[in-house]
């Protein structure tokens, strides 16, 4: 197991590598130019002068081995400076990847909405986890039973349904003619948990984006759990288990379960990427300043440094959860050995 | 059971990074970024309004700008919001109100040749700060600090982004409160160094180090500018947020100025958000930028809860005609003249019959309610407006038709498409951004045009390319590899002179010069640049200037341009807002919000 | 234990020579089971109608779904234009139609891609040891590209070279087909390769090897129509994931441009019209949603009838 790890460790770091250069080769012969929202009046000679100063000139190769020194060595030095408060090296005037809308570094920008991105996707996984995993196994025991058709019709319905679509309407209805919850999320708000009104403020604008989100997590999730617990309530061994005489709960819940959950599991890790993803879209409609709200900014304004630099952050991620995937299906598989 | 452990442990996992993940709360938002001064406030809840005369006992106020600040410092920008969010703390010399015209701003008074602050041969002109003015730090602002702010732009390294200093030979401090800028060439015009919320003043001491390729590495300066204006950065996100506190040692303080003591500029989502969140909802006091759709606006604003206000200046949403041949080699290529377009070039007739045919009510109808005028010409500002024009600015087909009829242009093979008296058939690529209303505007003119026999190919580039002023992208407006282009251009400042230098003859971009140059449509016309020659030497106050400015006009729009819309900037406030009078086309919208206040 | 004989007879659905059954094929047998799933049945019923819909009904209709006429914007429904009209005057049940083909079109095609490149590398990579290797690790990093930032990057960066290539609607068609297609091959190939190597090992297939079939024949005749199972059920997800990729960069602003109504396009253009024209935004909202529930109810109905546990019962 210990060498699995280390091996599939080793490998992600050429992965990463390779997928850098290719996000860094399609956004760097993206067309776009960084300049195109000032306004026309400015003349065309100090339209060159600001992309000189961004750098934005220098051959493609240049380029990328000063990111990937940025990237790789840089960036990781400075999180360890201010996380920890130590100085290593030229701490001062480090150079770092800098952002060509805002000119500040990027690295910084990105840490600093992680917390809207995680709070709402984060919780609406986490809430689609609990109810999936009831609901799939519930519809797998009772299988063609009412509960099941109704489940089935509604994880359905969620899965089926674009996120975007029900998250229109649940605006219109829910701020716009009922004015119950605000249209936009407020992210300097500081949750302070003594205050019941600090805390249901903070609640307040999480709900819609929470409850869209975690509908289509539920349902994509209680579809592969019910199949999952499906394939398995079959199985010889749950004949053996009933005839042995073993209470019907402990053979559900002890035998069946905990075999059903293994590729579960491994599909949830799988999908921690994919919540990112998830992000940009949802974002946009909720107004949530968050992760993908700033890819699709950037994006607009042809900030190449920033849209590399995230891009590179959810490989990084995808990378990252394969292997706790690929470790925890180890894990909880003892059929597997890696070896 | 190890499978709910490790659920659990991912929760905890989730939960702890989203907890301590995301910058520091408080204070600017650079981490480690070395021992550069900061003097940025750090708290963010509002401070108790320090005693004044009911300064800052407004509470607070929420500002909509759907396209968010990416950083506070004018001199940096990359639009329009980062001019507004840096306008709240840094201030110019002078400003222009809402009807175009120079008041002062950091100056004791705008200077003029009588009181002798213009001199004679017009080359230099010399401002006075008032007195008393300090920083937010509490130093005082001397002329010195004006001094700096053009060094800072005038390293090209900096990447400034203004080119208000071009033509700028020097700026001296006399004194302490007296600044002199000598110009190369007599200005007759010089309200642009310094003036409006495009070229404020920064301080020396906080940017000392910042110049050149420096500037970049100085987020803590560009993020919270040290300013004289009512409010300091106290945070900024970029792409997100901005929150201001009330800046104590602002000149009218003691006076209870200003009202309300934070402000919050909010960015994200899109216009019609911002837009049914001041109108419908009520939950912000004022959006920037409304480019909605007037269906849309209007039952928004008859809910009663704000309104919607209309700012104009010299935007004007117009149709390129292009001079040169798309289809020569290369293509759109001035080549001195010898590479002219086969239909439009130098044709008054066509040109009349295109624009008799636009009907610009409904244009404006459709797709710009409040926020448009019909117009037919380049310059529409009172007090230079051209009145000649106005006969081809009223929808007649049979006056076109007619027109074309009778010279030649007649439809010689029956397919419903005129064709040129030398046989071109009048068949064009019309090209604009990507943007619903534009589309709106293409289809109606297509159809416009399809009743007097002239067909359209309508397309429509992304904005970033559309407007790519780098030689990589081919549907760039400067390249111009169409017949018709169309978008919306607009005057740095009221007056009309610099503007109206993108139409001479050097102004042409090609491919010698990067096609770095404003004259998109390609006019070359003696007559214009003597006329604007005779402009850049007539004194302000001169009225045969308004008179040039209407001449100059009328040749622009003889047969290379078609003017259809004079745009102006729409904002929505909550009614409850008071004090903020017209809305400022010209400069800063929050150019006054000192005297802004709420009615209870 | 099942005879080798009745193996074959299940897997390869002729009857086993000598047998004396009634011939039985494998295409009744998954249909009968298909039937039994309720789901599946009315979802297959309601995609015919969607499909024959945008296939036919523009034609029906008559109506032109491109007339710009601004006497008429807005309008609520009515007899004339039973979704009425968008805001610049089109008829919205007209674009709604015309759009269903676009939408479906690119479903189907970028499934089609999807399928076929994961089809080939999981049967290549299963059945040949040597290239297993490095198609795998190929997939991997697939799997570890960013989709969406990069769709998002890629769209903007080719839609002008496609466009001026083949022409504005094939080009876009092309990029948005091959992009959705070319990202979503990567769970069929890890599917079928793990079916391939488990059917490697099956009798019929070292039976195969020892009369000295080639290579090429083995693959095609043997383990290639046993691994259509989730292949196809696959595919079936595939056309739903295919719609929604669509509508959601059309969403953005980043799929097909204005003039090419999809149903994603509709939803984006209608977006700020909900309050005042919400069937622009419910129809195609409606449409996607019932599209890409029929697909998946048929996935459904198919595993289930192609599950042989499941059949033999």
């Amino acid at each position: 197991m210990g060498r699995y790890i280390l091996r599939r460790t080793l490998f992600a770091i050429p992965t990463l590598v390779v997928i850098s250069l290719i996000i860094f080769a399609i956004l760097d012969f993206a067309p776009g130019d960084p300049t195109s929202q000032l306004p026309l009046t400015i003349p065309a000679e100090i339209r060159e002068a600001i992309r000189e100063s961004l750098g934005i000139n220098e051959p493609f190769m240049v380029k990328w081995v000063k990111w990937m020194q940025l990237m790789f060595i840089n960036e990781p030095l400075q999180a360890i400076d201010s996380i920890f408060g130590t100085c290593i090296g030229d701490c001062e005037s480090r150079a770092r990847i800098i952002s060509w809308s805002s000119r500040a570094p990027a690295v910084d920008i990105i840490w600093q909405r992680l917390p809207q991105t995680l709070w709402v996707l984060g919780i609406a996984f986490i809430l689609g986890i609990l109810i999936a995993i009831p609901v799939g196994v519930i519809s797998a025991y009772k299988q063609y039973s009412a509960f099941d058709n109704i489940g089935t019709f509604v994880t359905m319905v969620g899965y089926s349904v674009p996120v975007f679509f029900t998250g229109l309407l649940a605006i219109v209805i829910f701020s716009v003619w009922l004015g119950w919850f605000p249209s936009f999320y407020t992210t300097t708000h500081v949750v302070d948990w003594t205050s019941w009104d600090s805390v249901w403020f903070q609640v307040e604008q999480m709900i819609m984006p929470i409850a869209v989100l975690s509908l289509f997590n539920a349902a994509a999730l209680s579809r592969f759990t019910r199949s999952s617990m499906l394939d398995n309530l079959n199985k010889d061994y749950v004949r053996t288990a009933r005839s042995k005489g073993l209470r019907e709960n402990r053979v559900v819940m002890t035998h069946v379960m905990r075999n059903s959950l293994i590729p579960v599991i491994t599909l949830i890790a799988l999908q921690v990427p994919g919540i990112f993803a998830g992000a940009i879209i949802t974002e946009q409609i909720f107004r949530i300043n968050g992760l993908g709200q700033l890819l699709i900014v950037s994006i607009g304004q042809s900030d190449v440094p920033m849209v590399q630099t995230l891009t590179f952050m959810f490989a990084v991620l995808i990378v990252v959860f394969n292997l706790i995937a690929d470790v925890t299906y180890g894990v909880m598989d003892p059929r597997i050995r890696y070896d | 059971m190890k499978r709910t452990r490790l659920l659990a442990l991912l929760a905890v996992l989730a939960m702890v990074v989203a907890a301590c993940g995301g910058g520091d709360v408080d204070g600017t938002t650079t981490t480690g970024e070395g021992g550069a001064t900061t003097t940025s406030v750090d708290s963010t809840e509002p401070t108790e309004p320090p005693t004044g005369g009911g300064a800052g006992e407004g509470g607070n106020l929420l500002l909509l700008q759907w396209q968010a600040p990416s950083q506070a410092n004018a001199l940096l920008s990359t639009g329009t919001k980062d001019l507004l969010a840096s306008s709240l703390v840094l201030e110019p010399l002078a400003e222009f109100n809402a009807a175009g015209e120079v008041v002062p701003a950091l100056a004791a008074e705008v200077p003029t040749q009588e009181n002798g602050g213009i001199s004679e041969d017009l080359t230099q002109i010399t401002w006075t700060l008032q007195e008393g003015i300090v920083w937010s730090d509490g130093t005082p602002l001397t002329a010195d600090d004006a001094v700096f702010t053009w060094e800072y732009c005038s390293d090209a390294a900096t990447g400034c982004s203004t080119n208000s200093y071009q033509g700028v030979t020097s700026v001296e401090a006399i004194d302490d409160l007296t600044i002199q800028v000598t110009f190369e060439n007599p200005t007759p015009y010089p309200f642009v160094p310094f003036v409006s919320y495009i070229n404020p003043i920064i301080q020396r001491a906080q940017f000392a180090d910042c110049v050149g390729a420096a500037a970049v590495g100085c987020s803590e300066q560009n993020f919270a500018p040290i300013g004289t204006g009512p409010y300091m950065v106290s945070e900024l996100r970029p792409e997100d947020t901005v929150l201001y506190d009330i800046n104590p040692n602002y000149r009218g303080f003691d006076e209870g100025k200003p009202f309300f003591g934070t402000i919050e500029i909010k960015g994200g989502g899109d216009a019609e958000s911002a837009a049914r969140s001041v109108l419908e909802i009520g939950e912000a006091d004022y959006a920037w930028n409304l480019q909605v759709a007037p269906e849309i606006l209007g039952p928004m604003e008859a809910t009663g809860i704000g309104t919607i206000f209309a700012g104009f200046n010299s935007s004007v949403e117009h149709i390129n005609l292009n001079q040169t041949d798309p289809d020569g080699d290369p293509p759109s290529d001035y080549q001195e003249g010898n590479n002219p377009n086969p239909v439009f070039f130098e044709n008054t007739v066509l040109h009349d019959a295109l624009s008799l045919a636009i009907n610009r009510e409904e244009i404006v109808a459709v797709g710009y309610g409040p926020a448009g005028e019909p117009t037919c010409n380049i310059w529409p500002v009172e007090g230079a407006v051209s009145t000649n024009n106005d006969d081809i600015c009223t929808q007649d087909l049979e006056a076109a038709n007619a027109l074309l009829d009778d010279n030649g242009y007649v439809d010689t093979d029956g397919d419903g498409v005129r064709e040129t008296p030398d046989g071109v058939p009048l068949e064009f690529d019309y090209v604009t951004s990507t943007n619903a209303v534009r589309q709106s505007e293409q289809d109606l003119i297509a159809v416009y045009w399809e009743q007097i026999g002239v067909a359209t190919n309508m397309r429509n580039e992304d904005a970033s390319l559309f407007f790519d002023g780098t030689a990589a992208s081919d549907a760039s407006i400067w390249k111009f590899f169409t017949d018709i282009q169309m978008y919306t251009n607009s005057s740095a400042g009221p007056d009309a002179q610099g503007y109206l230098q993108d139409w001479r003859c050097e102004s042409i971009p090609e491919s010698t010069n990067s096609w770095g140059g404003g004259n998109v449509v390609r006019l070359c016309n003696e007559e214009f640049d003597a006329l604007h020659d005779q402009l850049s030497g007539t004194a302000l106050d001169d009225p045969a200037r308004s008179e040039l400015v209407i001449q100059l006009n009328d040749i622009i729009v003889e047969y290379s341009t078609i003017p259809i819309i004079n745009r102006a900037s729409v904002s929505a406030f909550a009614n409850t807002i008071q004090g903020q009078g017209d809305l400022n086309g010209w400069d800063s919208e929050y150019w006054n919000i000192e005297d802004w206040t709420r009615s209870s | 234990m099942a005879t080798t004989q009745e193996r074959i007879e299940e897997q390869t659905g002729l009857a086993a020579p000598g047998s004396g059954e009634q011939h039985r094929t494998l295409r009744q047998d998954v249909w009968r089971q298909f039937k039994k799933h309720k789901g599946a049945v009315v979802g297959l019923v309601l995609l015919a109608l969607i499909v024959f819909a945008t296939v036919f009904g523009p034609v029906i209709y008559g109506v032109d779904p491109y007339a710009v006429d601004t006497s008429i914007t807005n309008q609520a429904p009515s007899a004339q234009h039973p979704l009425g009209t968008d805001n610049i005057g089109r008829d919205v049940l007209a674009r709604v139609l015309v759009g269903g083909r676009i939408s479906l079109a690119v479903g189907f095609a970028a499934m089609l891609v999807g399928v076929f490149l994961g089809t080939a590398v999981g049967i290549i990579s299963g059945f040949f040891r040597k290239l297993d290797g490095p198609l795998m690790r190929i997939t991997d990093l697939f799997l570890a590209l960013p989709i969406l930032p990069l769709l998002l990057v890629v769209i903007m960066l080719f839609r002008d070279s496609l466009k001026d290539a083949f022409g504005e609607e094939l080009g876009i068609f092309l990029l948005v087909v091959f992009i959705i297609g070319v990202t979503s091959w990567m769970q069929t190939a890890r599917v079928v390769r793990g079916d391939v190597l488990s059917i490697k090992e099956e009798e019929f297939v070292l039976a195969a090897n020892s009369i000295g079939t080639r290579k090429r024949n083995v693959i095609m005749r043997h383990i290639l129509p046993n691994t259509l199972s989730p292949v196809m059920v696959s595919a079936a997800l595939g056309v739903a994931v295919a719609i929604i990729t669509e509508s959601a960069l059309s969403f953005l602003g980043l799929g097909f441009p204005a003039s090419f109504p999809t149903w994603g396009r509709l939803l984006f253009d209608g977006n700020n019209y909900l309050q005042l024209s919400p069937m622009r935004v419910i129809a195609p909202g409606v449409l996607i949603s019932l599209t890409v529930m029929s697909v998946n109810y048929i996935g459904d109905g198919l595993r289930d009838a192609l599950d042989p546990k499941l059949r033999s019962k």
